[in-house]
């Protein structure tokens, strides 16, 4: 009798499988980049980098494209154009074209939020001038898919390097919907036939208001967040170090200033509201770095020379981040969060988007700069 | 019907057991979406609306065990007759029966739409909750000490999903908790109300009581897993709050299960589809749990068979289940549950302890004379 239960209940769960829908691994096309783009009409095209199963090695060479008012709809167009049954389940890269991102892209995010299977670890990025451009830029140059390149370039900088800031769905959406940030993400140009990280785009709310060269990528990574391990160099005046210098070559010689090369061992951010009246910001940064390279041979074995060299260090780095700063508060977008500063030390702990807006371009902030070189390398 | 039941001894289990019991029965749909209610109400102080609702929990069961402990070896279907009389003890009685019912299908309704959103939207409910259903007949079937066995096992072997959530941790911005200490003390108050569905489940001490072997070591085990719960409630709800966007929040219906949509390994891309998959193991002690309770509520009430009643209430599930479709529906469900639970377990308990301290004693005198 047990027997006879045990068993009947085992075929019934068994049959009851069947009622989940099938795939076929072969039958598949798993979306793995994708690019918006803005087209006539409120219209968008979507262009799908697609992975099969079935291919040797796996990549699809033709994209597949798609037309429609929203991203769903636009998918739903693309799949009459393919064989397969496109599942968006492992989609690691969202492209967005130029012209989308000065509209917004929020309702485009929508989807991608709402659809719980698609995983909040994608990275979205914008390209210019459209996705539809990168995506399918001729392969030859590079060895593999372009979407995979892509995300390729965002993921393996990541971890060591800062560049490009890699922004997954939900880290956009977080500093969408807080109020006193915005968002910030990577801009992906074509630049001698190789797609690359070409600028920073800032965004105000959802749309995109401006750029900022890549040479500003690391600062402001920085001033964003801490950063381990990385390189950077730097351009400063020769004046101030001419005493210290070996005099293997005279000081007439040098023409174009002493240029050093540094690596970054850990860099610490914070930043207060020191004046609640007149608005004033305190940005303290703190670097500790190495010295890689340096163009002139200065005395190091000088403990002022070194301390000499770090303030002026630290004096061009205040600098720069003014210059970055001064271009934000322009196009009135508060990247690097100092809205929600000026919010925690409300009395009631909230402030209105609106309010922020008003006050933000008027807010002035001190940067103050401290490195340190810990290591200058096997010589002096 | 006897007021104390007779259970025989080798129905029984030991105290250290009520741990898993506990966590087993109060975790589970509700947990993951728990963070979205409570900070609706307290905001970034939703974890001190928690830590108040722990407060509660103890002072509930704490007068729960008080009640119990004023008769021999009674349940609550025991003593409501013993208080109310044959015909409103019975009533009362039937009431907790019919909300065990309510929440066992609100508890799979819920379910089984997080696997239509986050798996298969096009799967039929019916087949859904056949699976869960033969699963849960299966269990009853076995009695208590196959129940409490599960709930061991499964508490512990679904233990490991709190540890992915290093990941979400990683990615929190502190900033979303200052200013602290701003909400009201009404607010706080709602907030603790906002976790009271996710923290039902105690209930069954009133129903298993009778079955516990060392009644006297019983309060370490039911304390500790009561804290277990609390401290998953809080866990997560703290990473959310730090995690999403306020304005987001408040529009994430499974708060929790989102959290897992980051983690990722080379081994496994999407660890969230395995989270949703394992979370069966962490209903299924409180289906099965509320389904025991249910057949022998109605055992000791009406002297029905427990397999009847489980047969019976499998079937009504299932007619449920086919026929309610539309996800406002199972929220209009799950939230009048909430309601009702909220009356029916925190406040009703003490509402029942004076009557029957005021019983005992009015009996006692009585007893001597009859000497």
């Amino acid at each position: 009798m047990k027997l006879i239960q045990c068993s009947l209940l085992i075929m019934v769960s068994l049959t009851l499988v069947s009622c989940i829908p099938t795939k076929e691994i072969e039958r598949i096309g798993v979306i793995t980049s994708r690019g918006t783009d803005q087209i006539e009409d409120g219209e968008i095209e979507t262009t799908l980098m697609i992975y099969q199963f079935t291919k040797k090695n796996g990549m699809v060479a033709m994209p597949v494209f798609g037309k429609g008012t929203t991203i769903k709809g636009a998918l739903e167009n693309a799949k009459l154009e393919s064989n397969f049954d496109l599942v968006e389940g492992k989609i690691q890269l969202e492209l967005y074209g130029m012209e989308l991102a000065k509209k917004g892209i929020f309702p485009y995010l929508d989807t991608l939020n709402r659809d719980a299977r698609l995983p909040d670890s994608m990275y979205l990025a914008i390209s210019v001038p459209t996705a539809k451009e990168i995506l399918t830029k001729d392969e030859q140059s590079i060895s593999n898919n372009v979407g995979e390149h892509l995300h390729g370039i965002i993921e393996e900088n990541a971890p060591d390097h800062p560049i490009p800031p890699r922004i997954t769905l939900q880290s956009f959406l977080t500093k969408y919907y807080d109020i006193g940030i915005d968002p910030t993400l990577p801009i992906i140009g074509i630049e001698d036939n190789i797609p690359k990280i070409k600028s920073i785009a800032i965004f105000r709310n959802d749309k995109l208001v401006g750029e900022i060269e890549s040479k500003y990528l690391l600062l402001f990574k920085i001033l964003e967040q801490t950063v381990k391990n990385d390189k950077f160099q730097l351009s400063l005046p020769m004046k101030p170090f001419e005493k210290y210098l070996k005099g293997y070559r005279k000081p007439s010689q040098i023409k174009d200033g002493l240029h050093i090369a540094l690596g970054l061992v850990k860099s610490k951010e914070h930043s207060s509201l020191v004046d609640k009246q007149n608005k004033l910001f305190q940005t303290n940064i703190t670097l500790d770095v190495n010295l890689l390279e340096i163009s002139e041979s200065i005395d190091l074995s000088d403990e002022k020379s070194l301390t000499l060299l770090e303030k002026e260090m630290g004096k061009k780095i205040e600098k720069r981040a003014q210059e970055i700063f001064a271009r934000l508060q322009e196009m009135n977008a508060d990247s690097f969060g100092y809205g929600k500063i000026y919010r925690m030390k409300q009395k009631n702990g909230k402030l209105t988007e609106k309010e922020w807006r008003e006050i933000y371009p008027n807010i002035k902030v001190e940067f103050n700069v401290k490195t340190t070189i810990s290591r200058h390398g096997s010589v002096d | 019907m006897e007021i104390n039941s007779n259970v025989k001894s080798r129905l029984q289990f030991p105290a250290f057991y009520l741990f898993f019991i506990m966590y087993g029965a109060q975790t589970g749909v509700g947990i993951m979406g728990v963070p979205k209610y409570i900070f609706k109400e307290a905001k970034q102080d939703s974890w001190i609306s928690i830590l108040l609702a722990y407060i509660l929990l103890i002072t509930i069961v704490s007068v729960m065990l008080v009640i119990l402990k004023q008769y021999e070896n009674a349940d609550i279907f025991g003593i409501q007759v013993d208080i109310f009389g044959k015909w409103i003890g019975k009533l009362f009685g039937t009431i907790y029966i019919l909300y065990f019912f309510f929440t066992l299908l609100s508890i799979l309704l819920n379910y089984i739409e997080v696997i239509k959103v986050y798996l298969f939207p096009t799967i039929s409910s019916f087949s859904m909750g056949l699976l869960f259903i033969i699963l849960i007949i299966y269990c009853v079937l076995g009695g208590i000490r196959t129940i409490v066995g599960l709930t061991f096992f499964f508490v512990i072997l679904s233990s490991w999903i709190l540890f992915p959530l290093y990941d979400p941790i990683t990615r929190m911005d502190w900033d979303h908790f200052v200013p602290m200490f701003h909400a009201t003390v009404p607010e706080l108050l709602k907030g603790t109300k906002a976790t009271t569905y996710s923290i039902t489940g105690f209930e069954l001490l009133f129903v298993i009581y009778p079955f516990i072997q060392n009644k006297e070591k019983i309060k370490l085990p039911l304390f500790l897993g009561l804290g277990y719960t609390i401290i998953s409630i809080l866990i997560v709800t703290v990473i959310s709050i730090g995690y999403f966007s306020p304005l987001d929040l408040a529009d994430i219906d499974w708060a929790t299960l989102n959290l897992f949509k980051n983690v990722s390994y080379s081994f496994i891309e999407r660890l969230d589809n395995l989270i949703i998959f394992e979370w069966m193991m962490v209903i299924l002690p409180n289906l099965v749990l509320h389904m025991w309770g249910m057949t022998y509520g109605m055992k000791r009430l009406y002297k029905i068979s427990q397999k009847t009643t489980l047969y019976t209430a499998s079937i009504i599930t299932l007619i449920f289940i086919s026929f309610i479709k539309h996800d406002k529906d199972v929220t209009m469900l799950t939230d009048s549950i909430a309601q009702i639970g909220f009356w029916l377990l925190f406040v009703y308990p003490l509402i029942l302890l004076p009557i029957v301290l005021v019983k005992k004693k009015m009996r006692r005198p009585r007893a001597e004379v009859k000497k």
